[in-house]
């Protein structure tokens, strides 16, 4: 990872510094930690592996970039989770790209979903299979406030402090946006 | 305790985010009710499970694990970047100063020009023609030369609506018919006039289509159509 440029968020070529040897280290060990979370948080508003793994690594050599910049390291999560987030819905909403995600969510997720929620008879498969086509139409329908703190919270491991630490607000106003995309969902839901 | 005041408690609760908040939700009040209101507790069941359902679809969204490819292929992106090179590099501030320059002189030079155009000058043919003028001196009369004053060669535009082109064309070959006869009596028996128009002032007349937007409201003036009064 040498002689790679220094670029603002939007691409530019700024300067040349390359990363010195011991910020190398440390984008190491940052990559090591969140490479999980940038792909989550791609999936989650990408529902589609190939294209949330692509999002993700963009987001890394992005981050990889302005890693000098960053002064608090301790913020590169939130940081490389709003980069990723970014780059996500930029792709979702190019054109022609949510058609293919519903056809592709269907058929990727069902097995995780069902084994969690139904037992795997075939009324029971079609049903789970349509409740999650309603529940994922409505979520990429939620505000984006509200989309990132229930994308965020659903993942593994993820209460309302770390939530409130990612997007870098109280965790009250996470505790409300949560509320108020539940009830917005549970609104479009049979 | 209402069923309806326990219905919008039972919704809030399971709208709590996480399970300790949708336990303590639960007033007790809301335990007393239920224990009582079959109803609300099959309404409270049906939340619980829709809440529980959404959390898994949720969770199950974003459960997937990246493969194992994932990491080694940011590190193969970030080995792959270019190395850096400022845009233009140290000549940026001089094509920066380059730009600054031609942009000025291309405004310089599509700037809207002002025109004047000067009169022309006097002609020799308007001084060398004289007309006979009968002058009176007491009760003699006595034929005398006066010198012709032209009028100044001006060109006047005129827009002409096309009912009445006709009307001038005809006008203006009068005045030429006439004009020619005069200046061929001042030229005087067997001269040659080259351009017998010229000291009575009157040019050709030329004639050019002029194109009018006529004024149009709404979807009309969209429309563009113009109207040539040239036929």
């Amino acid at each position: 990872m040498n002689g790679v440029a220094d670029t603002c968020m939007d691409g530019i070529v700024l300067t040349g510094a390359p990363l010195a040897a011991s910020l190398e280290r440390e984008f190491e060990q940052r990559l090591a930690d969140s490479s999980r979370l940038a792909f989550r948080v791609a999936l989650g508003v990408l529902r589609h592996r190939e294209d949330a793994e692509d999002v993700a690594q963009e987001a890394f050599v992005r981050a990889y970039r302005n890693f000098h910049r960053l002064r608090d390291r301790d913020r590169f999560r939130a940081w490389l989770a709003r980069i990723t987030w970014r780059l996500a819905i930029d792709r979702l909403r190019a054109a022609g790209r949510r058609a293919r995600y519903e056809e592709s969510a269907a058929t990727e997720r069902t097995a995780a979903g069902a084994s969690e929620l139904a037992q795997p008879s075939v009324e029971q498969m079609e049903a789970s299979r349509e409740f999650q086509r309603r529940l994922d139409a409505a979520v990429d329908e939620l505000p984006e406030k509200l989309r990132a703190v229930v994308l965020l919270a659903a993942i593994e491991g993820h209460d309302i402090h770390e939530v409130a630490r990612l997007l870098e607000i109280p965790e009250g106003t996470v505790k409300s946006r949560l509320h108020r995309a539940r009830k917005q969902l549970a609104e479009k839901l049979p | 305790m209402s069923c309806a005041r326990c219905r919008e408690w039972i919704l809030e609760a399971a709208l709590s985010p996480d399970s300790d908040e949708y336990e303590s939700a639960l007033r007790p009040e809301l335990r007393a009710h239920l224990a009582d209101c079959a109803g609300c507790r099959e309404l409270l069941a049906r939340e619980r499970a829709l809440a529980g359902r959404i959390g898994a679809v949720l969770r199950a969204r974003v459960a997937a694990e990246p493969s194992a490819a994932f990491v080694a292929g940011i590190r193969e992106r970030i080995a792959a970047e270019p190395a850096a090179t400022p845009l233009f590099g140290r000549w940026q501030p001089a094509l920066a100063g380059a730009m600054v320059v031609m942009i000025a002189v291309a405004v310089w030079f599509t700037a809207p020009e002002r025109v004047t155009i000067p009169p022309p000058p006097p002609t020799e043919s308007a001084t060398a023609v004289s007309v006979p003028e009968i002058a009176r001196e007491g009760n003699r009369r006595r034929v005398r030369e006066r010198p012709l004053q032209t009028a100044p060669e001006l060109w006047a535009e005129v827009i002409i609506e096309p009912r009445e082109r006709e009307g001038m064309r005809w006008l203006h070959a009068a005045l030429q018919t006439r004009a020619s006869r005069i200046a061929a009596v001042l030229a005087g028996p067997g001269a040659t006039v080259e351009d017998p128009l010229r000291p009575l002032g009157f040019p050709d007349l030329q004639v050019a289509p002029v194109e009018i937007a006529p004024m149009q409201s709404g979807s009309e003036a969209a429309g563009g159509k113009s109207q040539s009064l040239e036929e």
